[in-house]
């Protein structure tokens, strides 16, 4: 096991508050920390692809941030008109 | 074996960074306070794995690709962080525009101290 594989296990223990906030905040508190949740798997995913020595891992967090940016706005728009 | 060195500082250091910022997430009031740390997140952290990432593996489909994925969470984080805080703002006062009993002080170069915004007539 690499140092980039002991970052991406460290790093899981930034999940801990987000899921804090998405469990108990309002819904404008939710949606700030799905965001962040968002672009910490983005970096955790980039750990593990480096740590795995696998070039072709990194579309995973390619695909997630691309993705996270639309699912984030979608659920911007939905907060400010329907939620 | 100094560039391995150098990686894995860098990236303790992202780590700590993004645990820190994860504890401010969870520690601050408001949600506009919550939002400023996802932009450390997105720009500080991510530029530090990448460089790891730069000095640590000679191959280059790893760097650049690493190296994209840094450009576009650092151009999205600012997009979505608008869009998020403009939701917000709107669910909580049900406008954009300021309200002229919110007691905003608008700064200009006479009165440097501030004076009270009256929003839009």
């Amino acid at each position: 096991m690499n140092y980039w594989l002991w970052a991406a296990l460290g790093l899981l223990a930034a999940i801990l508050p987000c899921l804090y906030v998405c469990a108990v905040k309002p819904a404008e508190d939710r949606l700030v920390a799905l965001e962040f949740l968002s672009c910490i798997v983005t970096l955790e995913l980039i750990l593990m692809a480096e740590g795995f020595h696998q070039p072709s891992f990194y579309d995973l967090p390619l695909t997630l941030a691309l993705l996270s940016f639309g699912g984030g706005m979608v659920f911007a728009r939905f907060l400010e008109r329907w939620l | 074996m100094h560039h391995a060195l150098a990686a894995s500082i860098l990236v303790w250091i992202a780590v700590a960074l993004a645990v820190f910022c994860a504890i401010g997430l969870a520690i601050m009031r408001t949600a506009f306070e919550r939002l400023h740390f996802s932009s450390i997140l997105a720009s500080s952290c991510t530029a530090l794995i990448v460089v790891a990432v730069w000095l640590d593996d000679p191959n280059w489909q790893a760097r650049l690709k690493a190296l994209f994925i840094a450009v576009l969470l650092l151009l999205m984080n600012g997009v979505l962080s608008h869009a998020t805080a403009r939701a917000i703002r709107i669910r909580q006062n049900k406008r954009l525009d300021i309200d002229g009993g919110e007691k905003i002080l608008l700064i200009t170069k006479e009165h440097p101290a501030g004076i009270p915004h009256k929003g839009k007539s």
